[in-house]
């Protein structure tokens, strides 16, 4: 037969192809990409978002950045960052591991009820979160949080005012810490019984077992949570603003507010831009890293 | 099981003692525990939403309810709370948002999973990239992009954020689907004469459906959650989505209804629950599969 093989010609195949991947490209590049690379640029000028300097403004060099490491306020709002950052990290890493190793066994009455009881908290949006435990954290006696505590006998605690960060991390925990539980038990339950049964035949004990089989079988998972973590606390805004707005003072002024605060509160373009390249730049590389990770072991 | 525990000590030759019952006891009690700070903080927001509560108390605060109502939710969708105007510009945003994201991303992780191009896995890791890093860092210069091109203050403008915030992650997730169905069957389509555009309506999306399903889903979950977003964008209230209508009245009233403000979380709670119901499942899973590839 005359007719042409129906598969589509190489050359219309690529364009097809392109047409295809095209919008999705594109609209990364214009929303995600540009901005960032925007950001880099803003940074290094006077800028500012509303008024003359919006219009006509001047390259400043690094003076934004140098102003920024000279402002005691950003190095407060950056160690108070990275402080949440390791104490999340560390809760949720104990937390999470010793859940896992409790319900790593057959037969737990109950087991699959927890585990949803665990991941429902983590669908609940942040208002909602700041919402729900405003109630728990409430000042005063009747407070649900402070009623709990007064049965063992403590005095009321002004969570939000006189622990502002101690309680935002414990929102955190509530809503985030079934992330660790649930990846930390699919790990554990993922190694062969045999492989720890020969251990304890070889005369393990439970402590050599957990550091010397059980840790390092499940430790690209530990390292995946512990990257994705990492980047969701260097860049938490929602549950903060929603919860405190960064006060009392600035006592949660975590570096995701402060670039709100230097953008949206002072029009303060430059700085908050070079506020938010200095975290985007902490992101990178933790994200290549844990780019790295991944495909090293693909 | 109460039927089986006497066959249990029937092959163990002497009951139990208390000594080696007690670390599974334990067991059950930090269960018990964890159980209730996960779920305890639900409570007041349910009991207060249906509920009249005591004079002299704050609604803040957890109370034994003198009667119930459902005043809330009138108050709520009725009153002041304009909940269905919020309800309405939420569902636009969202289901448009995730829409749009869901076709770009069919197209574009079609094209990853079939074809080979230079630059392929740099676009791939790329992507993967953009989707963890945090917002939090490009969400100023975002703001002056959409500024630029007039789309401040604009329920498309937010759309168009949902989209852009969603690809990343569905591009992967599809292709991904895609890979899993076998190339000859399109093959066969080619030979028949279908197009592309046919070859994947017609033959990949309906073989791939169920994963695209449970990937959408938890798109839209995460787009319905969006807050930062929404927030610098829009200052009109009556543009307003359902999260900073509540977050609005939470910190603007000076005597909050907290009876109308849980009344209207539970709305906007409504499709984040019903995910919860359907993809509790997937949700675990996928979560273990992410895990998973790097073991």
């Amino acid at each position: 037969m005359a007719k042409e093989p129906p598969l589509i010609s190489r050359r219309s195949e690529r364009t097809m192809l392109a047409l295809f991947l095209g919008p999705a490209v594109i609209i990364v590049l214009i929303f995600t990409i540009m901005p960032a690379l925007w950001a880099i640029y803003v940074s290094f000028t006077n800028r500012a978002l509303t008024g003359a300097r919006s219009v006509t403004y001047d390259f400043v060099g690094i003076a934004n950045y140098v102003k920024l490491l000279s402002n005691e306020i950003f190095l407060h709002s950056i160690s108070l960052t990275l402080w949440y950052t390791l104490w999340t990290n560390i809760g949720q890493f104990v937390l999470g591991l010793a859940t896992a190793l409790f319900l790593n066994r057959a037969n737990l009455w109950g087991k699959t009820f927890l585990l949803a009881a665990v991941v429902l908290p983590m669908v609940i949006p942040a208002v909602i979160q700041s919402l729900i435990w405003s109630s728990m954290l409430a000042i005063g006696e009747y407070g649900t949080l402070n009623r709990i505590l007064g049965l063992v006998g403590i005095a009321p605690v002004m969570w939000l005012r006189e622990a502002p960060m101690i309680s935002v991390t414990l929102v955190n925990f509530w809503n985030n810490s079934g992330f660790a539980m649930i990846l930390f038990l699919a790990g554990l339950e993922n190694i062969p019984r045999e492989v720890i049964e020969a251990a304890q035949i070889d005369g393990a004990n439970a402590w050599q077992t957990l550091t010397r089989i059980r840790l390092p079988l499940i430790r690209y998972v530990i390292m995946l949570w512990l990257l994705l973590n990492t980047l969701g606390c260097l860049g938490v805004f929602d549950l903060v603003y929603t919860l405190t707005r960064g006060g009392p003072g600035n006592r949660t002024q975590l570096v995701g507010i402060y670039i709100y605060d230097q953008s949206f509160k002072f029009y303060e373009l430059g700085m908050g831009s070079a506020a938010s390249v200095i975290l985007l730049f902490i992101s990178l590389i933790i994200g290549l890293i844990y780019v790295r990770v991944l495909r090293v072991t693909l | 099981m109460q039927q089986t525990t006497p066959a249990h000590t029937q092959r163990t030759a002497a009951p139990l003692s208390l000594l080696q019952k007690l670390p599974l006891i334990g067991i059950y009690l930090f269960m018990v525990l964890l159980c209730l700070f996960c779920l305890a903080p639900f409570i007041w927001p349910i009991l207060s939403a249906f509920s009249i509560k005591p004079e002299n108390v704050s609604g803040l605060y957890l109370y034994i309810p003198a009667a119930w109502t459902l005043k809330g939710f009138d108050d709520a969708i009725f009153g002041r709370g304009q909940a269905l105007i919020l309800l309405k510009n939420s569902l636009l945003t969202t289901v448009g948002g995730v829409g749009f994201a869901v076709i770009f991303s069919a197209l574009g992780g079609y094209t990853l999973s079939r074809s080979e191009f230079r630059f392929k896995r740099a676009l791939m890791y790329s992507f993967l990239l953009i989707q963890i890093i945090p917002a939090t860092a490009t969400i100023l210069p975002f703001f002056i992009i959409m500024r630029e091109l007039h789309l401040i203050d604009s329920l498309w403008g937010v759309t168009i954020g949902l989209t852009a915030g969603q690809i990343p992650f569905l591009l992967w997730v599809m292709k991904g689907f895609f890979d899993e169905v076998p190339k000859e069957l399109e093959e066969s389509a080619a030979i028949d004469g279908a197009t592309r555009l046919q070859i994947l309506w017609y033959v990949i999306v309906p073989l791939a459906l169920p994963g695209l399903g449970a990937a959408s889903v938890l798109a839209f979950n995460s787009a319905w959650s969006a807050f930062f977003m929404p927030l610098i964008l829009l200052s009109s209230p009556d543009k307003f989505l359902l999260p900073l209508g509540l977050f609005r009245s939470i910190i603007g009233y000076t005597n909050i209804d907290y009876r109308m403000m849980n009344a209207m979380s539970i709305i906007y709670l409504l499709p984040s629950f019903l995910f919860f119901l359907l993809a509790r499942r997937y949700l675990v899973r996928g979560m273990m599969a992410g895990a998973m590839a790097g073991n």
